[in-house]
Formats: C-alpha cells, sequence, structure tokens
C-alpha cells in the first residue's frame, strides 16, 4: 500500500526450539497464580480471607491449647457416654455398642467402598490416641501454688507419689509489689487466688506493709506412716524465714503411695498466733494432680490405701486447684490432651477391632448371599434386641430392670436416631403410598397427617407428646418419657420421609406399573416388587440427609427434659460448680461428637451413590 | 393351563366377577373400613380426652387467653405490663418477637447463604475452602448445640459488669445482657426528608425508564444508575434542607443499674437471631451452589463469548437461570427458619412458643394453648409458603 515491495512469509523449516513453560506458571508458583491470585479482586480476596483465617485459626488455637479447661469433657466421660445409668450393668451398654459396631462395620465392608485413605486415617487416629498418653508421662508435671498467710493455720498437703520421682517444695516471700505483680503460673489454690488479690489490693491501698515480713515457716515431707522422708542430705526438713529467705526443699520419694507434706509456722508452734506478718507463695513442682472424679479416688484408695489422717488435708487433687495464667503446649498435652486420650484408647480399640473384624468380613462375604441376608436380619433385630438388653426386666437376676430415665448421653442420643430410623422408614412408606393412593378418604388423611406436621415445629410435637397425649390415652401417661419422645420423633421423621419417598415414587414411569399390571400382578406385589425398589433407590440421598436431620434433632429432647447428649451437657455445666466457666469446652466438644457422626454418614451416604450400590442384588 | 381360544365366546369363562374381587366394591369397602376405622379413633381418643379432662377438673377453655398473665416479658412491645395484660396480649408480644427474629432472620440468612454459596464456587482456592468449611461444620451440627455455645459458651466471655461494657464508636456498648446502642429517630420535620426522597426515587425510575427507551432507539448505552443515583441524592438532599434537622439520636447512657437511652437488642434476640442466620444460611448456599451448578457451562462461555463481565455474567445469565431451581428449596429452608423460631425456648427468649407454654404451666390449659400455637405455626408456615409460591410464579420459565 504505502510503496514498499511486499515481503513474503515464508514458514520455518525448522520447529522452534523447546522451551519449559515459565516458572510462573507450573509447580507450586503456578499453583498459587492461578488459584490465589489469578486477578486483582481475587488477590485482594486471598488476602483479606487469609488475614480473617489465619486470625481466626491463632485466636482458637491460643484458645483451646493455653486457656481452656477440658477437665469438663474427660472428667465426665462417662455421664456424656451413658447418662446416669447404671455403673453395674454398664457391660449392657457395652455390649450394644458392640453389637452396633460390629454391624456398622459388616455393612460398610459390603455396601460402601470405604477408601482406603479412610483406613489410613483411622489407624493414625489410633495411634496417636495410644502414644498420647506414653509420651505425655514424660513431660513434667504442672507447678502447683498455694498461699501461706500470716492469720490462717496452713493446710497439710496430702499427694500420691511414685519410687523415685523427684518433688519439690520453693517458698518464695512476697516481700515488695513486684513479688505481688508476678503472675503465678500453673495450678493456683482456689482459695489462694482470692486471697492473693486481697493481699494485692491492700498492699496498693497502703493498708499492708509488705517491708515487715518475718514469716518463718518449716516444710516437713513425711510419708504414710508419720516418718520423715529421708534425702541424701538428711531428714526432708527445711525452714524458711526472713533469715533464711528462698531455699528449696528436694526429695526423691523412696517409694510408691501417699506422702504428706506438713506446712508450720513457728508462731502457730509456739502458740502465738499473731506473730508473723506477710505472704508467701508455696511452689509444689514434680507432684501429679489427681482427677477429682469419683472413679479416681476410688482406684487410688484401691492401689494405696486411705490416705493417712492429718489436720486439715488439702489434697493434690483438681477440684482445689484451678489453672492461671497461660499454659505450655507440653502442660497442654499432659493435663488436657493425655487424660482424655487415656480414657478413651481402651475402648476405642476395641471398637476399631471390633469394627475391623466385621468390615474384613464383609469384604470377604460381599458376594455371599447369607452373608448380606444375615447382615440385614441383623439391623432389624438389632433394634428390639438392643432395647431388652438395656432395659431389662422387673425382677429379672441376670437382666435387672434399668429405668429408661437414666438412660443419656451418647446411648440415648444413638438409641433415640436408631429407634427413629428403623420405625419412621415403613411408616413414611406407608405414609406416601398412602398419599399417592387413588382412594381419596386414604389420600386426605395421610395428606392432612402429612402436612400439619411439617407446618409445625419439632419442639411442639415434642412437648404434646409430653403434656398433651396422656390425656387422649391414660395408658398411654405411665409409658415413661423416653418412648414417648421416641414416638413423636418417629411421626415427625415420617412425615418429612414421606415427602422424599413420594418425590422418588413420582420418577417411576407409569408404563412401569402398566407392565407389572399386563403381567397379572396385583396392585400389592406392582408396589412391594416394581415400584418401591426403584422410588427408594432413586432418593437414597434424600432419605439419608433425612436420617441425619433426625440424628441432629433428637437434641431437642433435651428442652423437654431427657438427658440426651445435649441434655447432659447441660446438666454437667449448670449442675456442678467447678464446670460453670467450661461451657464452651463441653458444647464444642458435643459439637465435635455431632458432626464427625453426621459428616460420617453423609460421606457414606456419597459414597453409595457413587458406588451405585443401594441396590441389593446386582 | 387351559387353552384360550378367542374365537369362540365361552361365557363360562367371563362369569360375572364375584363381589369380593371386584375392584370397585374393594376399594370402597377398604375407604369405608379405613374411615371408620379412623372417625372409631378418633372419637375414642376425643372422648378420653374429655373424661381425662373431666377427671383431672380441667376443661378446655380458651377463656384463659383473657386471664393477666404473670410473667415479665423483657423486649419487644413495651406496653406490657405483667399481672395486668391479657395473656392474649402475652401472645401477641411473643408473635412479635417471633416475627423479629424471623424477619431478621430471612434477611440475614439469604444474605449470607447467597454470599457463601457463590464462594463456594469461586476460583479462588482460599475462598472456596473457608466455604465447605463453613457449611458442612454448621449443616453437620445441631441448631440447639450452635445456639448453646453462642449463647452460653460466647456469651460468657463477655463483660458480666454493665460498666466494663465493651464500647465500640457510636457508642455502642456490648455486655452480657445486651447490646446497647444509639436510637436514631425522626423529628417533626423528618415527613420532609422522606417527601423529598421519594420524590428523588420517583424521578429517578422516571429517568431509568427513560434512558431505556433511548437505548432502545437509539442504541447509546443507557448509564441507567448515573441517572437514577443523582436524582435520588438531589431529592434527599432537598428534603433534609426544607426540614432543617430532621433526626435526633438518643445515645444510650451507662445508669447505676441499667443503660437508659438509645435501644437494646437482648443477648438472647442476638443470639436466635445470630444462631438461626449461621445455621441456615450453611443450607442456603448448599442450595444456591447446587442452583448454579446446574446452569450449564456453555451458557457461561457464550455469555463470556459475547463480552460480559464477571459480575455481569452471574447477575444477568446465571443467576436468573439458577433462581428458577433455587426458590423451592430456599422455601423449604425459609419454613425451616421460621419453626426453628421457636428454640428460642431453650435460650429463654420469649417467643410465641415460650410464652403460650409459660401459659399452659401456669393455667394447665396445655390442650388449648397447643391448638392455639399449631395454628399460630401452620399461619405462619402457610404465609411463607404463599408468598414463596407466588416468587416462584413470577420466576418460572416464560416460553413463547
Amino acid at each position: 500500500m504505502s510503496g514498499r515491495t511486499p515481503e513474503i512469509y515464508v514458514a520455518p523449516t525448522e520447529a522452534p526450539p523447546s522451551r519449559r513453560p515459565p516458572v510462573t506458571s507450573i509447580g507450586p508458583l503456578g499453583w498459587v497464580r492461578a488459584n490465589l491470585f489469578s486477578s486483582p479482586a481475587n488477590s485482594i480476596a486471598t488476602v483479606i480471607t487469609l488475614a480473617l483465617v489465619i486470625w481466626f485459626i491463632v485466636s482458637f488455637l491460643s484458645w483451646s491449647i493455653r486457656s481452656a479447661q477440658w477437665g469438663v469433657v474427660y472428667n465426665n466421660l462417662r455421664l456424656i457416654g451413658s447418662g446416669l445409668y447404671d455403673r453395674r450393668e454398664i457391660w449392657r451398654v457395652e455390649l450394644s455398642t458392640g453389637i452396633l459396631v460390629l454391624l456398622t462395620g459388616l455393612s460398610l465392608g459390603i455396601w460402601a467402598r470405604v477408601a482406603r485413605a479412610a483406613f489410613v486415617a483411622v489407624l493414625v487416629t489410633l495411634g496417636i490416641i495410644l502414644l498420647v498418653p506414653i509420651l505425655a508421662a514424660r513431660i513434667p508435671q504442672p507447678t502447683i501454688h498455694t498461699l501461706i498467710e500470716p492469720r490462717k493455720s496452713p493446710s497439710d498437703f496430702v499427694f500420691v507419689g511414685y519410687k523415685g520421682e523427684t518433688v519439690r517444695f520453693t517458698l518464695t516471700p512476697q516481700t515488695d509489689l513486684a513479688d505481688l505483680d508476678e503472675p503465678a503460673i500453673g495450678f493456683i489454690e482456689m482459695q489462694a487466688r482470692a486471697e492473693w488479690s486481697t493481699q494485692a489490693r491492700q498492699a496498693r491501698a497502703g493498708d499492708l506493709d509488705l517491708a515487715a515480713y518475718n514469716l518463718v515457716v518449716s516444710l516437713r515431707l513425711v510419708d504414710k506412716t508419720g516418718r520423715t522422708v529421708s534425702t541424701p542430705d538428711g531428714p526432708a526438713e527445711v525452714r524458711f524465714g526472713p533469715d533464711a529467705p528462698g531455699g528449696e526443699l528436694e526429695a526423691t520419694l523412696p517409694a510408691d503411695g501417699w506422702y504428706v507434706l506438713k506446712v508450720t509456722r513457728d508462731d502457730e508452734a509456739n502458740g502465738e498466733r499473731d506473730d508473723n506478718e506477710g505472704y508467701a507463695w508455696l511452689r509444689i513442682d514434680g507432684v501429679e494432680l489427681f482427677s477429682s472424679q469419683e472413679g479416681q479416688t476410688a482406684t487410688r484408695e484401691a492401689e494405696f490405701g486411705a490416705p493417712p489422717q492429718v489436720e486439715r488435708p488439702l489434697y493434690a487433687e483438681e477440684k482445689a486447684y484451678r489453672f492461671e495464667g497461660t499454659r505450655t503446649f507440653g502442660e497442654f498435652i499432659n493435663l488436657q490432651i493425655a487424660p482424655f486420650f487415656e480414657r478413651i484408647a481402651m475402648p476405642l480399640a476395641l471398637g476399631a477391632a471390633l469394627f475391623a473384624n466385621g468390615w474384613v468380613i464383609g469384604v470377604l462375604g460381599k458376594r455371599e448371599r447369607v452373608v448380606r441376608r444375615w447382615t440385614l436380619i441383623g439391623w432389624l433385630v438389632a433394634t428390639p434386641v438392643i432395647l431388652i438388653i438395656l432395659r431389662g426386666f422387673g425382677g429379672s437376676r441376670a437382666l435387672p430392670l434399668v429405668s429408661t430415665s437414666v438412660w443419656g448421653g451418647l446411648l440415648l442420643t444413638m438409641l433415640l436416631t436408631i429407634v427413629g430410623i428403623t420405625a419412621s422408614f415403613p411408616l413414611g412408606v406407608a405414609l406416601a403410598l398412602g398419599r399417592r393412593s387413588d382412594l381419596p378418604v386414604i389420600k386426605w388423611t395421610c395428606t392432612l397427617f402429612i402436612e400439619t406436621i411439617r407446618g409445625v415445629p419439632l419442639i411442639t410435637i415434642l412437648f404434646m407428646a409430653k403434656l398433651i397425649v396422656p390425656f387422649f390415652w391414660s395408658g398411654l401417661s405411665n409409658i415413661d418419657l423416653t418412648i414417648r419422645m421416641m414416638i413423636g420423633l418417629t411421626l415427625f421423621s415420617a412425615a418429612y420421609l414421606a415427602e422424599n419417598v413420594r418425590g422418588g415414587l413420582q420418577i417411576i414411569p407409569y408404563g412401569q406399573i402398566e407392565a407389572a399390571r399386563a403381567l397379572g400382578l396385583n396392585p400389592f406385589l406392582t408396589t412391594t416388587f416394581i415400584v418401591l425398589p426403584q422410588a427408594l433407590r432413586a432418593v437414597i440421598p434424600a432419605i439419608v440427609g433425612q436420617f441425619i436431620s433426625l440424628f441432629k434433632d433428637t437434641s431437642l429432647v433435651a428442652v423437654v427434659g431427657l438427658f440426651e447428649l445435649v441434655g447432659i451437657v447441660d446438666t454437667i455445666v449448670s449442675g456442678q460448680p467447678i464446670y460453670r466457666p467450661y461451657q464452651r469446652e463441653a458444647y464444642f466438644f458435643i459439637a465435635i461428637v455431632y458432626f464427625v457422626i453426621s459428616y460420617a454418614m453423609s460421606d457414606v451416604s456419597r459414597r453409595l451413590e457413587t458406588s451405585g450400590a443401594g441396590s441389593l442384588r446386582q | 393351563m387351559t387353552e384360550h381360544r378367542p374365537s369362540t365366546f365361552d361365557k363360562s369363562l367371563h362369569a360375572p366377577v364375584p363381589l369380593w374381587r371386584d375392584i370397585r366394591v374393594i376399594q370402597i369397602v377398604a375407604q369405608v373400613a379405613f374411615l371408620v376405622a379412623v372417625v372409631a379413633a378418633g372419637f375414642l381418643l376425643i372422648n378420653n380426652l374429655i373424661n381425662n379432662l373431666e377427671a383431672s377438673k380441667i376443661s378446655i377453655d380458651f377463656g384463659v387467653l383473657e386471664r393477666p398473665f404473670g410473667t415479665k416479658i423483657s423486649e419487644g412491645q413495651l406496653d406490657f405490663n405483667p399481672g395486668e395484660s391479657s395473656n392474649w396480649k402475652a401472645l401477641r408480644a411473643g408473635l412479635q418477637n417471633t416475627l423479629r427474629v424471623v424477619v431478621v432472620g430471612l434477611a440475614g440468612a439469604t444474605i449470607l447463604g447467597v454470599l457463601v454459596g457463590i464462594g463456594r464456587l469461586s476460583t479462588n482456592f482460599l475462598v472456596r475452602s473457608v466455604a465447605v468449611t463453613y457449611i458442612e461444620i454448621f449443616r453437620n451440627t445441631p441448631l440447639l448445640v450452635q445456639l448453646y455455645f453462642i449463647y452460653r459458651g460466647l456469651r460468657l466471655t463477655l463483660p458480666e459488669s454493665l460498666a466494663d461494657s465493651y464500647r465500640l464508636p457510636g457508642p455502642v456498648f456490648i455486655n452480657r445482657r445486651a447490646i446497647n446502642f444509639p436510637l436514631v429517630q425522626g423529628t417533626d420535620t423528618a415527613w420532609l426528608l422522606y417527601a423529598g426522597l421519594a420524590a428523588g426515587v420517583a424521578v429517578g425510575i422516571g429517568l431509568w425508564i427513560w434512558r431505556l427507551r433511548v437505548q432502545d432507539r437509539t442504541g447509546q448505552p443507557a448509564h441507567t444508575v448515573r441517572w437514577f443515583v443523582p436524582a435520588v441524592l438531589i431529592g434527599a438532599a432537598a428534603g433534609w434542607l426544607a426540614s432543617g434537622d430532621p433526626f435526633t439520636v438518643d445515645y444510650p447512657r451507662l445508669e447505676t443499674f441499667n443503660f437508659a437511652g438509645g435501644d437494646r437488642l437482648s443477648a438472647e434476640y442476638t443470639a436466635l437471631t445470630l444462631g438461626l442466620i449461621l445455621y441456615t444460611a450453611a443450607f442456603i448456599a448448599d442450595i444456591v451452589r447446587a442452583g448454579i451448578q446446574a446452569v450449564p457451562y456453555g451458557q457461561i462461555e457464550a455469555a463470556r463469548a459475547q463480552g460480559f463481565s464477571g459480575g455481569q455474567t452471574l447477575r444477568l445469565i446465571v443467576l436468573p437461570q439458577a433462581l428458577r431451581l433455587i426458590i423451592p428449596p430456599l422455601g423449604n429452608q425459609y419454613l425451616n427458619l421460621a419453626k426453628n423460631s421457636s428454640l428460642g425456648i431453650a435460650i429463654g427468649f420469649f417467643d410465641v412458643y415460650n410464652v403460650a407454654n409459660v401459659i399452659s404451666n401456669q393455667t394447665g390449659q396445655s390442650v388449648a394453648l397447643f391448638a392455639v400455637m399449631m395454628l399460630i405455626y401452620l399461619g405462619i408456615s402457610l404465609t411463607i409458603s404463599a408468598i414463596m409460591n407466588a416468587v416462584n410464579y413470577s420466576m418460572r420459565l416464560r416460553s413463547r
């Protein structure tokens, strides 16, 4: 156009030299670019989300590791597990759980493809749970602080020690404000905390002369019989005072058993109560805190005999102490995680073994008709059998009656769920069929029932089952609350299930029914063998979803007054004053329990969907 | 098996069907039997009810609603006097509280749910993971546990004494009992501002329509927003100037035992509403995700090819199609939220359910109160269903 001779493009005969893609588009850097910083808006979103996530994780970890008191969980595991169920009959709960775990393993082995990763995860978790308590034993015990005051007789400190353990007692005088402000970290005697802050307030107000410090205290470590423990430097006895400030008493324990640290102020020995002035922290290292649970006390007494009788004893029990300040990670493992794992390790290992057995049988017997049939029969029979095992009979010696009013915790939650599922499934299918019926009376009755139940909150139905049902049928008022709640939950769940099943019924082509009729099947056989199998298979995800929400809805019976998982935690945190400040920990824990179970259920349902199972005859 | 010969008509093979095998007869008999069974059961139960009520000397008496309500209702209707106002008024106050929770909850859950649902499909890995985590956590734990965690657990971290309340700019005071915040009230001349605002909006809508017409006629970009916003702002500013000082602000002040002035959201209300929003939003997010994923990817590609931006694609192409799939299950979630609001009883919030429960405990009229309560909840459910059906109808696919 511009008069230049046009250049003719000649294609190169050789391929261009191969180059590596730029570093920014492959590997981790490429991934980060593509997934996190692909556009300015995306980059901003990434930065903001990252900041929020980091803030959340850091504050959560710092709460749960440094200040949360998980004792409310691990000291109450029995209550959380099975409520107030009779301790002597607890084997019945264990047997029932065993049956359910075995059946679950068997069914998963037969019908669901459980990924190998899931098993590795379970094994790793089990390993950690078994290992942590062992490792935690190597972490030093936390410090215990108790306050020695001028006008109150100090308590003698009673504890359990094992042979070869080293315990150390240190007296730290509080002689100026800097000492007072220094945070005492670890377990502080609950009484001492209040005294300490009173002292600090008085010192600041000028009512307390810290310089007039003349507290003289003697410490003597004696064993159960009252003999002074001997150390290489002589008897374990030391005297602290203005002339001998600081210093410490260290002793290696000669045998397993009870020990007492005798604490005496010299003015007490003289009979002059008000002679001493000043406060001091008595710091105790290397002593194991007992759990305050009754069972633990019994174990300790069975092992070492009754604790020594002393005037004003102060047991090294969690009940008497509370954690102050922030704890280290080691203390977190030692005090919070290890006791929990210690308590669940045994049942969990047994359960896992049982589950694995069931799973292996299921996998091996997948193609065997007899295994599949007996698993199904097992599930059908399990619910009544478990209910009978748990409830027992009045007057029976082997299975004495355990009233349902003491059932509770996770046991009751699972029972309500299982009974709800097994009872609401046939009822729901019947209601769905009824609603689709050609017969107007049946159709309208079922529709009315379904829509009424679906229109009101579950809690109304539960309260009705509690308050109104006895009016309609006085025989029912004798049936206890637990059974009535089971009925209420079943009716509620059945109405919702019916709608899910109806959805499945609607997608069956009419040709199927016509074909069945043409083959001479009567309506009953048509429904049983042609319509329902197809309809139910189509709505498995919705049905499992309904079962999951039934599982979550069982929590509402807590409001009506049953002690299932939420109800029992409610009782623990509001009934036991020492756990009242730790409601977050308690509710967080049961939230995890609910989450794990319902997530597992939905995961299995997803696997059923993708594996095309759900059909028994493939 | 006998061999059938259709060619010859053998009357003996076509004997009339006996009555007990005639499907029509069976159907009628079955229905009558069912009806008789239902009616008999119903009669038996009602009879039992009457007998039992007589035995316990309680007769169903809706007159209890006229009797005074003894307990204090700490929020909602302010002209409510315990001991003087009737149970009927108490129920009304409770219903008001329920509606306050439900309306705010619906709005909050929808907004949060849509945001999380879109975030769930983001190309940004981090945003996607956070959304998935949120959905899984809140869907798989019971609402009651969440409510207890918020009301009992998290609330304990707030300062107990009023003097130590957290103070946010505003000032907003947060403590264990309530959130106190300034109340903005219109003065006598505030109507001028509202009138100005309304005029501005009207003019703005007029301009909007005119710009669209211009666009249709000439093909010029419409720039509707550039015309609409100034019109509204000018109207509002004119109204504000005309009214002088349209608002007074009542700030909360700490007195000896409580806060005076301002308005407050009680801890119970806040916990219940927050819990319902967080729980329902997780379900809504999943519905929104499923709805958006159901839109064929070709639609999005086509929109991109036409030069639509990401936001425009979402707003103009994806969401209108996804909404049709989203609205029916969304309506179910709205119903669930309304019904779940009855969990206020667990944390001591005086919603209509809690009030009815208190009345039933005080008077023993549980049957009457449950009838009233079921009617109220059925009414709320039907209203929400009707609205959602109407929305669904207006969003339906119009084929030409």
